[in-house]
């Protein structure tokens, strides 16, 4: 009786060691597309920029950030009663409203942020990834829509989890770019136009700024969407 | 640790709802909904056109967007089932109105729409998409308010 006592204690706690190696293993693994902040920054300069739409968020609600819903986490939803996105369809996803200013502060547009879950996320793979779609109305000018692959590895193996775990706030800054495709060369790109973007081509990169963040889905955070039109489809 | 969930556990299998067919055939290909409950969020300007909601969501207080709304949304085949979340971006375009329609659907992929305010029957046009919308062309009809408790009907037909 002793012996088999002891024998399953002793798979048990190989299970839980095998089980730790492999998350201690995951979280300091050097996935290829870890550096893509260093490498993809210096492509969308302020200089080189048709298009710069940033958006915030603080702790206290205020910022540029209307509404935010999501299938239950970690995002705490705002305002309070908005809808959760329950069903299955949708579970995996995020719905954010807000308005957008350009790179020095002034307000341009609104805009929605869309995502879907992607079935291609793997852990073994160190990708948490959402299909992601943007969309920015500046009045007067017309609507873009803006695609992309978006990876929140970093994000949940060195914030979201670790504030989950833990209870204690994160403090940042920690500057992160967000698009890991569709393109080859990591960019996302242009789907569809309006008004004076009507028929542009072009891709761009999501980056994202956390300040803070708290176990109940509280953050102070900046967004940026930095565009590069295509000079040589000039649309319509 | 939402996330780590979300990585784990088993996607949602596609929906098995009608796809876009090839033009010439003529007639709506396909139908989608939007229920009065199934409205997320609604922000508008003071001279914007939509009453807000959640009650607590802040207006759209900047002089720039006095005109605009922006809204979303779960969307409904015909069947009932929800099959994607979408956004309503509307403003000024030039000299009139227009609105930018942008639906989610999953594994379909992304669909962008485009309808004037100058159209009183609310037809515009397919402006791009992914995925299984990367190529479709034709038309879109949004109904605002088609009959009790629906908030949105949209159509979208091959061009014609």
């Amino acid at each position: 009786m002793k012996k088999v006592t002891a024998w399953c204690l002793a798979a048990a706690g190989g299970f839980l060691l095998g089980v730790l190696a492999v998350v201690v293993g995951l979280y300091f693994f050097p996935f290829a597309h870890l550096d893509r902040t260093e490498r993809m920054l210096p492509q969308f300069p302020e200089s080189a920029l048709d298009l710069w739409l940033v958006l915030e968020g603080r702790v206290d609600g205020s910022g540029t950030v209307r509404a935010i819903t999501t299938g239950g986490g970690p995002f705490a939803p705002t305002p309070a009663g908005i809808p959760l996105l329950e069903e299955p369809a949708i579970r995996d996803g995020l719905a954010l409203t807000t308005t957008v200013h350009d790179g020095h502060g002034e307000v341009i547009g609104i805009a929605t942020e869309l995502e879907s879950g992607h079935p291609d996320s793997r852990l073994l793979r160190g990708r948490l990834m959402t299909h992601t779609t943007w969309s920015a109305f500046l009045p007067g000018r017309g609507g873009i829509v803006l695609y992309q692959v978006e990876d929140n590895w970093t994000l949940a193996t060195r914030i979201i989890g670790p504030v989950l775990l833990l209870g204690r706030d994160f403090r940042g800054p920690w500057r992160h770019v967000n698009t890991v495709g569709p393109r080859t060369d990591g960019r996302g790109y242009v789907v569809a136009g309006t008004g004076e973007f009507a028929g542009r081509a072009g891709t761009f990169i999501e980056s994202a700024e956390m300040r803070e963040f708290r176990p109940d889905g509280r953050m102070d955070f900046m967004m940026d969407l930095r565009v590069r039109l295509d000079p040589h489809q000039p649309g319509r | 640790m939402a996330w780590v969930v979300l990585a784990l556990r088993p996607q949602a299998p596609p929906e098995s709802i009608q796809a876009i067919i090839s033009p010439g055939e003529g007639g709506p290909v396909e139908q989608w909904f939007v229920r009065d409950a199934d409205v997320l969020a609604v922000t508008s300007g003071p001279e914007g056109r939509e009453q807000l909601t959640p009650a607590g969501i802040g207006p759209l207080t900047e002089a720039r967007l006095a005109g605009a709304d922006a809204a979303t949304m779960k969307i409904r085949n015909r069947d009932g089932a929800v099959i994607g979340i979408a956004s309503r971006l509307a403003g000024t375009q030039g000299e009139d109105r227009a609105a930018l329609w942008t639906f989610v659907l999953g594994r379909r992929g992304t669909l962008a729409a485009e309808v004037p305010s100058t159209d009183p029957g609310g037809r515009g046009r397919l402006a791009g998409g992914t995925e299984e919308f990367a190529a479709v062309t034709g038309r879109f009809t949004e109904q605002p308010g088609p009959e009790p408790g629906l908030r949105w009907r949209f159509e979208l037909s091959p061009a014609p």
